[in-house]
């Protein structure tokens, strides 16, 4: 297997679901160090070449909000879902979930073919 | 810190510049924060290789930078098929025959080079040609893309507004038809106007070629029956085979360089003019083998050059294998 080719493939995999997962954390308001970090401790990590400028896209099309707050004596930007990501955030994890099951079936229908060929043989 | 700083001074250089102070902050601190999560795990102050390996682990300041600049691009994604299309086509039909030419011209201008120190010059000489042909497209579809053409104009298409799918291998009859009737035309005036070298003898003109006029009229006229023959073919089985094209790039090359041969030929070999005079005609007659030389005979090395391209792309074309039509299966499929 070509492994650029695995990795190009892996990397638009990850582009849409990062989209999901970003929206989806920042139900709870985090700046982006801790929202880095949380990504990473969940399984999904993500550098901060890529977060910092997805969150300011997603912010440009208003489905974040951000602000300056002092914490521990450090200006730090926090971000939380707006009102417009949480309906985007919806619709995505419909989307999701259709994709999802739509997988599922086509696995579950390779297997059942497979099953069927082998007892056709056997 | 002065390499954060150093740092984060290099990424500033290359950031949209609204938002230059917003992206810094959120960086700086992003820094800051990674920076004391190692120092707690660690129990100490990063030293300088640490610093510089934290760093090194983000990336080029560029290359960090560009990250939030917007996705642009000179041709985008819509117009660049049209775009290399274009280029190719340029290239194919104009640099290509410019670059036949310059040769054949400067070898003739200097025989003692050799061909290899001729090719060397002209093809140091048609760089300037690529540039400039590059250039220009590429300049009309960065305009293009600037004004967003596609978009508005590319973006509302039609299927009905698509052409006729066409077989690219089949012969039209009008054309065969017109192939012939030129062609015999062409002969009509060709035999009795030209048999002899002596072609005006009349009081007040009188015009003949030198013997060598024989193997251009002969080699006309041949390109002429064999073009009749060609289109009668082309009718009974319209549409071409390889053969058939390579045989129609003979036909062509040969009437082609014909015609270069004789512009370059001086085959005038008495003009005379009552009304002019004697050194006149004889003038007018250099005039005229100068002007075959130097403007014509250019100008049908570059017709030829084309042509011939024109003919080896049938030839190739004529060779190709097409997948069966999508459509016809699906005619097929609903006849059923």
């Amino acid at each position: 297997m070509n492994k650029e080719h695995f990795e190009n493939l892996r990397l638009e995999i990850r582009r849409g679901s990062l989209v999901v997962a970003v929206l989806a954390a920042l139900r709870t308001e985090q700046y982006g160090y801790t929202l880095r970090k949380n990504l990473n401790e969940l399984g999904l990590e993500v550098d901060e070449n890529t977060l910092y400028p997805l969150l300011r896209r997603l912010e440009s099309q208003q489905l974040l909000t951000s602000e300056w707050r002092e914490e521990n004596k450090r200006n730090k930007r926090f971000y939380r879902l707006a009102e417009e990501g949480e309906t985007m955030l919806t619709r995505l994890l419909a989307e999701w979930r259709a994709m999802d099951v739509v997988l599922k079936n086509i696995l579950e229908g390779q297997e059942y073919g497979s099953d069927r060929a082998i007892s056709t043989r056997g | 810190m002065d390499l954060i700083e150093r740092y984060l001074h290099a990424v500033e250089f290359w950031l949209p510049t609204d938002q230059k102070q917003d992206i810094l902050a959120e960086l700086s601190e992003d820094i800051h924060s990674q920076m004391e999560e190692r120092q707690a795990a660690l129990g100490r102050d990063l030293n300088e290789d640490e610093i510089v390996a934290l760093l090194k682990g983000r990336g080029r300041p560029v290359m960090v930078a560009n990250r939030f600049q917007a996705q642009r691009y000179l041709i985008g994604p819509a117009l660049f098929p049209i775009y290399w299309f274009v280029l190719k086509v340029a290239g194919f039909f104009y640099v290509v025959p410019v670059f036949v030419v310059s040769t054949v011209l400067h070898h003739m201008q200097h025989r003692d080079a050799s061909w290899a120190a001729t090719l060397g010059v002209t093809g140091a000489n048609i760089w300037t040609a690529v540039v400039i042909t590059a250039g220009v497209v590429t300049m009309i579809f960065a305009i293009l893309q600037a004004f967003d053409v596609a978009e508005r104009d590319l973006g509302s298409w039609s299927p009905r507004q698509l052409p006729p799918a066409k077989d690219r291998n089949k012969i039209s009859r009008p054309t065969s038809v017109a192939n012939i009737v030129v062609n015999v035309i062409f002969l009509l005036w060709w035999i009795p106007s030209f048999w002899s070298p002596e072609i005006l003898h009349g009081p007040s003109i009188y015009l003949t070629f030198k013997p060598a006029w024989i193997y251009f009229y002969w080699g006309f006229l041949a390109a002429g029956v064999l073009n009749i023959g060609l289109g009668m073919a082309n009718l009974l089985h319209p549409h071409w085979t390889r053969l058939r094209a390579s045989f129609y790039l003979a036909i062509n090359l040969g009437g082609s360089l014909l015609f270069c041969w004789l512009m370059r030929s001086h085959v005038i070999a008495l003009l005379s003019i009552a009304s002019l005079g004697t050194a006149k005609s004889e003038h007018l007659a250099h005039a005229i083998d100068f002007y075959a030389l130097t403007v014509v005979f250019p100008f049908a090395l570059i017709v030829t050059v084309v042509i011939l391209m024109v003919d080896m792309l049938r030839v190739l074309r004529a060779g190709e294998q097409r997948l069966p039509h999508a459509a016809a299966g699906f005619r097929g499929s609903l006849s059923v």
